[in-house]
């Protein structure tokens, strides 16, 4: 007996759908809000070149904070592995990447990748090469590590510090946007009276008042605070404008009927109707935040002893006609931050706005 | 027809709400008295601003505050004065046990999350049941209230829906818990007329499956006609009449109530121009003085309407007016001025105004 395998079937040409439409309607079925965000901002050159800058910068920064920590657990367990000089009692880490080709001699091969603290007194002040492709800084210490490693402190001061300040001006916006009345009244002058002072200066004048105070952190964990505690006005005048009509929308009042407490209202419901100018805030806002740190660092107010881009910066400046390559990696590298997270933030604003069609 | 005191599920005594705006305070609500029996549904008529939804939302303690606020009144639920209750108290039996749904169903549902995520939510905020329970009931209920393949739609977005299946959502979320009282505010004026028909089936049909009663508010006398087994008639923050739905549409009492009814068209009388009620319903910040309707009444007896405040009267068993003209200072002032008040007769004097 003859069994028809179905999929031998021939299958009439006219009811097979071209790729295209398949396409189309699969896109169409997962046509959340996101979905069409990330359609826009995939058409938006600019906001694409944005997005793998910035996706670029933290692999870096996660990349180079695992290896550090890796190697400092490596040396407090007390391992030392291949220390390329022993004798050198000022290296107190094994963290580098050497390359040795047969027949070359083992005990010196070529290292790519030092430490950076590892300092390397008899090849300071190299400028870019082979072996050191962005030259060496004033202590012998390797600029490409320099800048690798950088990246994890001073992107992480920018998301932390965004992050802190976006959630401290959040959730006091939405209180005070939801309740209005006497609340609001407070926020409001509380934010004018952090706006009437310049914020940069009061900076600089926290972290003086503030030097001589050890908390876990260091130094940086202080400017973070501070600047967290000054910082969040915009967002909460923001979020609070945004929430002045939402609160009047009839889902909120249909959520009142069915029970639901106004914590819940506010955060469970309103809140996620107002994210997409908070996700605007936080982009743009970190490379303010980045931009702000290492400005703070480049005056002198950083923490020298953490290897970030702002204070490299601030210790290379004086180099720059003799040395060019020691302040300007950390330099570039500040501003390609800055620019990505523009390029990004800008083309989600466009991509978010609900008055644009697609 | 009345009946007994032990059938009434909620009641409204004497309910004042203000709202406290800068122009002025807005007198929206001065007093209400209304009765709902169990499985019953009770209409709620009125022109626009005669204070339908403010009532409701009253009821359910849930006035914007600020500006609204209720000044004094009891509501009566179960024998519970609601007003009394606590606000943690008084959430565990908003949806619960009152629930309401809203006139637009177009903004009334949260646009970011899917319908089954706030039909389930509003089923965990009252029982204590997993997510996937709650998710398996929102799909029933859904399928319950008539949504094709609830299955699937389930992890739609509102804005995937159409008007009508919106609505269906939301009655959907508002039967989750079967309340004993659903507020309908207005459910079917943003629907076009066959999905208004299909709406209002639908609501006729779950109340009887789930025995509870509904508020109808609405200014369309149809629905009312079509729904209703008791309505009363709101005019500017006062209940005008109240009464049977058969007693009411037959013989009106009081002026407004009869302007409301003579204004529908229709299609078995013979052609007759409509009637209309004059003027427009008053700013209700500096209303009118006693009697709110007599500046557009016909029947207004001059002297007597705006200085004294008509008393509640049961004409007969569950059918109440609050007008002069059955009452005994309009009768001593018809006597006095020698001119009849006959509801149905427009006296001369107002002809022509």
């Amino acid at each position: 007996m003859a069994t028809i395998d179905k999929e031998e079937l021939p299958v009439k040409e006219e009811f097979l759908l071209d790729e295209k439409t398949l396409r189309e309607i699969e896109t169409m079925k997962g046509a959340g809000q996101w979905s069409i965000v990330w359609r826009r901002i995939k058409k938006d050159k600019m906001g694409m070149l944005g997005f793998y800058i910035v996706l670029f910068l933290i692999a870096m920064a996660f990349v180079s904070w695992l290896l550090l920590s890796f190697d400092n657990w490596l040396t407090t367990q007390g391992y030392m592995y291949g220390n390329p000089h022993p004798g050198f009692e000022g290296s107190r880490n094994n963290l580098y990447i050497e390359l040795w080709f047969p027949g070359m001699d083992i005990e010196n091969p070529i290292i790519l990748f030092q430490h950076p603290r590892y300092m390397d007194h008899a090849n300071a002040k190299l400028p870019p090469s082979f072996q050191y492709p962005f030259g060496t800084d004033a202590n012998g210490q390797d600029m490409l590590s320099r800048v690798f490693f950088g990246a994890t402190v001073s992107l992480a001061l920018g998301f932390i510090g965004q992050m802190t300040t976006v959630i401290i001006g959040t959730v006091l916006g939405s209180i005070a946007g939801f309740y209005g009345g006497i609340v609001d009244d407070i926020l409001q002058r509380v934010i004018e009276l952090l706006y009437s002072m310049p914020g940069f200066i009061l900076m600089i004048f926290i972290i003086v008042l503030f030097e001589d105070v050890n908390i876990p952190g260091g130094k940086y964990a202080v400017v973070v605070i501070f600047f967290s505690l000054i910082g969040w006005g915009g967002t909460a005048l923001i979020v609070r404008s945004n929430f002045f009509s939402l609160k009047e929308q009839d889902f909120v009042e249909a959520e009142r009927a069915l029970g639901a407490s106004d914590m819940r209202i506010i955060f469970r419901h309103i809140l996620p109707n107002s994210l997409a100018p908070i996700i605007i805030i936080v982009t743009l806002g970190i490379a303010t935040t980045i931009f702000t740190f290492a400005a703070l660092a480049f005056f002198g107010f950083g923490d020298p002893t953490a290897i970030s881009w702002g204070d490299d910066l601030n210790r290379w400046q004086d180099f720059l006609i003799e040395y060019p390559w020691m302040p300007m990696f950390p330099a570039l590298f500040i501003f390609f931050t800055v620019l990505g997270f523009n390029l990004l933030g800008d083309s989600l604003r466009d991509a978010l706005d609900p008055r644009l069609k697609d | 027809m009345n009946r007994p005191p032990e059938d009434i599920l909620l009641e409204i005594n004497g309910l004042r709400t203000y709202f406290f705006t800068e122009e002025g305070v807005v007198k929206a609500i001065e007093s209400i008295d209304l009765v709902v029996y169990k499985s019953e549904t009770l209409g709620l008529v009125g022109e626009s601003g005669s204070g339908k939804s403010v009532t409701a939302l009253s009821i359910l303690g849930i006035v914007p505050d600020p500006p609204g606020k209720i000044l004094q009144g009891e509501v009566i639920f179960h024998g519970q004065d609601l007003r009394k209750l606590s606000d943690s108290d008084m959430r565990k039996i908003r949806g619960n046990q009152i629930a309401m749904i809203f006139q637009d169903p177009m903004t009334s549902l949260n646009p970011v999350f899917t319908v089954g995520d706030q039909i389930s939510e509003a089923i965990m905020l009252h029982q204590k049941v997993t997510k996937k329970e709650a998710r398996e009931k929102s799909i029933k209920i859904m399928s319950l209230v008539g949504i094709p393949s609830a299955d699937e739609r389930v992890d739609n977005y509102p804005f995937e829906f159409s008007g009508g299946m919106r609505q269906r959502v939301m009655i959907a979320m508002a039967l989750s818990c079967n309340p004993e009282l659903l507020i309908a505010d207005e459910p079917s004026t943003s629907l076009d007329v066959t999905i208004q028909a299909q709406i209002l089936e639908l609501l006729k049909a779950t109340s009887e499956e789930f025995d509870m009663s509904i508020i109808l508010i609405t200014h369309d006398m149809g629905v009312i006609a079509e729904m209703c087994d008791r309505v009363a008639v709101m005019y500017a923050g006062y209940i005008c009449e109240s009464g049977d739905i058969m007693i009411i549409f037959k013989s009106p009492y009081h002026p407004y109530t009869r302007g409301l009814l003579g204004a529908i068209p229709r299609p078995d009388a013979e052609r007759e121009d409509l009637t209309i009620i004059r003027g427009a319903i008053p700013n209700l910040i500096n209303p009118p003085s006693a009697c709110r309707f007599h500046p557009r009444c016909d029947y207004w007896m001059e002297g007597l309407c705006e200085s004294v405040l008509p008393e509640v009267l049961e004409i007969e068993s569950g059918h109440k007016v609050r007008c002069h003209i059955y009452s005994d200072a309009g009768k001593a002032w018809m006597q006095k001025h020698g001119e009849a008040r006959e509801i149905g007769k427009i006296p001369k004097s107002a002809v022509g105004k």
